[in-house]
């Protein structure tokens, strides 16, 4: 199993880029702090989400303890942190899947078929783990501050954090390999990818529902607590389904006991004898769907005399840039996942949300009572194209994407500026499709025709600047050396930093529409990023040719 | 026609010169065979010709068109084949050289038969249609040579072009760089193999640690091989094979 671990150690090395970080924490200090920003950017965006979380649980306890029931604390982070590995661990398994970062050469060593899929596991419970670590820590933490525990209370819940997600990654894996091998699954790597992309957008669509419900319940937790802890709530049917979740929580609970510490070591054997298992049975199916995962299935097309006039139609310079951007962008599912497709689902999203939650409608009610609120629809359908336009991350990722392809590229008798035109092209369509679709919404909040037009045209303009900002600063500071296709999109900083640009040109539109009024605003709205555009182009065009040749 | 004037480079802040003063001239109707153990600088030499690698000392000319002053006019002369033909991965092969052929503004008739006759004779027509994805090394390498060389450019830059043909595409990209030569234009190339370079070449070039030792035929370096480090570059060469 030695070797199981080494190449576990080289997994979680090239997943999570570790040496690279510390190599660059000595001699590139610019990259680490990159690096420590983008990490702090994706903490920063999810303090809403636990401190939500945390108040939830501090509510929870108060509740409970009239009853003499706080220990349900710990089962419901037990609980929710179990659910979430298999949530997110069915997702990690499959990219793990098919990000196929050891490429043939790892097959080629001489490794037994349980050393790979141990080192595999080990390399998707990192990411559960963290997970569980943030579940269990706000769980633990209001459970022990407010029983006033001691430090051993805390050293065995972390012990028995770290077991936790074993079983629940282990049942993905259980799962997920079988369908590999039997549905040949393996082999169509991008239509899985997608299927795995709408099963996380389902998750997010869940989570939208779960927050709302929260939100509405919010003024009477005990409403909620009562409904997660009473007979066939959700604790109870899990705790049930999951009985070793129960283990765990009486062995954090009761950790001074002896009955605590039995708990524990038998959910610690339990958890490691799954893994065991797991290993044992699996990992002979689980090679046979890695060999071979990387065949393309082939049809031999021959090309006939009759099309040749189609095939070989010869297309404009910027149309054949464009053609072909679009193409290696949509093909790539994990481009096609993070970007376009997040136009026409985050719509839906916001749609279900929308309906699902009463409170909301009744504030759009009153607002279109008050039809001196015309404009501020108009504003927030402004604000609406802008943020949609910019998550599809076409503009803030359109060098990065190119990878090595770049070269190629620049080998090419093409001017920079022709290349940057066909990704703007790229990006604009893509926002234009979330205006549109915006601007149908807003005929729900019966907007006049003149003002949908204007919303389009106004929220494209803002749009545009937004998509110069987002290709300078990619010819700036390119990601280029990647190995998987998630670098240049998700670990992307320029993505987020494009984001915040973006974010902060959505307030400027609401300043202006609120803080001024008439027709200066509107005068405005329009004329502040055509300004903006005309500057950005005037820097684009000046310093195009350094930046391009420098890539 | 190509021209090196004093070229110089050191990557990134390392300090290390990849290239130091190089120069060359390589004339028309010649093929240049320029050879070299590996991180001697040949792909270094190549990329800033092609304008891949920012020049920041001396000078290039293709045809004599300055790369610096006039890159893109500089580029349309060349047509190349890089080392790693990882490229594109998501096109089928026929996107991938439509579009090469869309940024040469090549018309529809002409792109159609020089695509079909070169993919016939490098065996892969039948895989036009494919993702690139699915192709294997060799047959990626021949879809970058018929990009490179379908609009007929005048002056080739191959980086290793031979590695990974099998002999027969090897032999027929021989002959057309034959001909190529023959008819008034210019090869450049780079290799390891002593052998290929004495059967193609009508000279050769050799670097080592980014500076030129030894241009000539090589006839030449044969009779120069009382030369210690020449004898001992010669020997390396060859048993590079
Ligand atoms: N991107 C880069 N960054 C830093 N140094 C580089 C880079 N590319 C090449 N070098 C260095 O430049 C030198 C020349 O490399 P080059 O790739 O030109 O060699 P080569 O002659 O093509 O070798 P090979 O026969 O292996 O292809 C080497 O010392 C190499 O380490
Ligand atoms: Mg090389």
């Amino acid at each position: 199993m030695n070797k199981g671990l080494s190449l576990a150690k080289v997994y979680i090395n090239s997943s999570y880029g570790i040496s690279n970080f510390v190599y660059n924490l000595k001699n590139n200090k610019k990259d680490a702090a990159k690096a420590i920003a983008l990490v702090l950017l994706i903490l920063f965006s999810t303090t809403g989400l636990f401190g939500m979380y945390l108040y939830f649980n501090i509510k929870m306890y108060d509740f409970l303890k009239q009853v003499q029931q706080q220990g349900m604390v710990i089962t419901m982070a037990v609980i929710f942190a179990s659910i979430l590995t298999v949530m997110f661990g069915i997702i990690t398994v499959i990219a793990n899947y098919f990000f196929n970062q050891e490429g043939d050469v790892v097959l080629a060593l001489p490794l037994s078929k349980k050393d790979l899929l141990l080192a595999k596991f080990i390399n998707t419970y990192i990411v559960e783990a963290i997970v569980t670590f943030v579940i269990m820590a706000i769980g633990v933490g209001v459970y022990g501050v407010k029983s006033k525990e001691g430090l051993i209370f805390y050293l065995v819940s972390i012990i028995a954090t770290i077991f936790i997600p074993l079983i629940p990654l282990a049942i993905c894996y259980f799962i997920i390999i079988p369908f590999m091998n039997y549905g040949n699954f393996a082999k169509k790597k991008d239509m899985f990818m997608i299927i795995g992309g709408l099963f996380g957008i389902g998750i997010g669509v869940l989570y939208q529902y779960f927050i709302s419900t929260l939100v509405n319940i919010n003024a009477t937790p005990e409403l909620l607590v009562n409904k997660l802890t009473n007979k066939n709530g959700l604790i109870d049917v899990v705790g049930r389904a999951y009985y070793p979740s129960i283990w765990v929580s009486n062995g954090v609970i009761n950790y001074n006991k002896v009955s605590g510490l039995l708990y524990l070591v038998s959910f610690v054997l339990l958890s490691l004898l799954v893994v065991y298992v797991l290993i044992l049975t699996t990992s002979n199916l689980y090679y046979k769907s890695i060999i071979g995962s990387n065949e393309v299935t082939k049809k031999n097309r021959e090309i006939r005399t009759s099309e040749l006039k189609v095939i070989f139609k010869k297309n404009g310079l910027i149309k054949a840039l464009f053609n072909r951007e679009f193409k290696l962008m949509n093909r790539e599912p994990v481009y096609f996942l993070n970007g376009p497709l997040v136009i026409v689902f985050l719509p839906v999203i916001f749609g279900i949300m929308f309906f699902t939650n009463n409170k909301a409608m009744e504030g759009i009610n009153t607002l279109l009572i008050n039809m001196q609120n015309v404009k501020l629809i108009f504003i927030y359908s402004i604000i609406a194209i802008i943020m949609l336009g910019s998550t599809a991350s076409i503009a803030p990722t359109s060098i990065s994407r190119e990878g090595n392809g770049i070269y190629v590229l620049k080998s090419l008798p093409i001017s920079p500026m022709d290349i940057i035109k066909a990704k703007f092209l790229h990006a604009a369509l893509f926002g234009a499709l979330g205006a549109v679709i915006t601007c149908i919404a807003t005929i729900y909040f019966k907007m006049s025709f003149g003002y949908i037009v204007l919303a389009f045209i106004v929220g494209n303009l803002w749009l545009f600047a937004s998509y110069l900002v987002g290709i300078l600063i990619e010819l700036k500071w390119p990601k280029l050396n990647w190995d998987n296709p998630q670098k240049p999109m998700k670990q992307n900083v320029n993505v987020i930093v494009s984001l915040f640009i973006t974010f902060a040109f959505a307030a400027l539109v609401y300043f202006i529409g609120t803080k001024i009024s008439g027709t200066i605003s509107v005068i405005l709205l329009i004329a502040v990023p055509v300004i903006l555009f005309i500057v950005l182009y005037l820097f684009l065009k000046k310093y195009i040719n350094i930046l391009y040749s420098t890539l | 026609m190509l021209k090196i004037n004093n070229l110089s480079k050191i990557y990134g802040k390392n300090k290390v010169k990849a290239l130091d003063n190089i120069n060359l001239e390589v004339k028309k109707g010649e093929i240049f065979g320029f050879l070299g153990p590996n991180g001697a600088g040949k792909t270094t030499t190549i990329k800033l010709i092609t304008g891949i690698l920012k020049i920041d000392e001396g000078d290039i000319f293709v045809n004599g068109i300055d790369v610096k002053k006039n890159p893109i006019e500089a580029k349309k002369q060349i047509g190349f084949v890089p080392d790693n033909p990882e490229i594109f991965n998501r096109l089928t092969g026929l996107e991938y050289l439509n579009f090469i052929a869309d940024v040469f503004e090549m018309d529809s008739e002409k792109r159609a038969d020089i695509i079909l006759r070169l993919a016939e004779e490098f065996e892969i027509k039948s895989a036009l249609k494919e993702r690139i994805s699915s192709y294997s090394h060799g047959m990626k390498q021949k879809l970058v040579l018929i990009g490179a060389l379908m609009h007929n450019p005048p002056v080739w830059i191959l980086d290793e072009p031979m590695v990974g043909l099998d002999p027969k595409s090897a032999y027929t990209l021989k002959n057309m760089m034959r001909q190529h030569a023959d008819s008034g234009n210019t090869v450049f190339f780079s290799t390891h193999i002593m052998e290929v370079a004495e059967k193609v070449c009508d000279r050769i070039g050799i670097i080592k640690n980014g500076r030129i030792i030894f241009v000539g035929t090589v006839e030449e370096l044969k009779e120069k091989k009382n030369d210690e480090s020449l004898e001992k570059m010669f020997l390396e060469l060859i048993e590079n094979e």
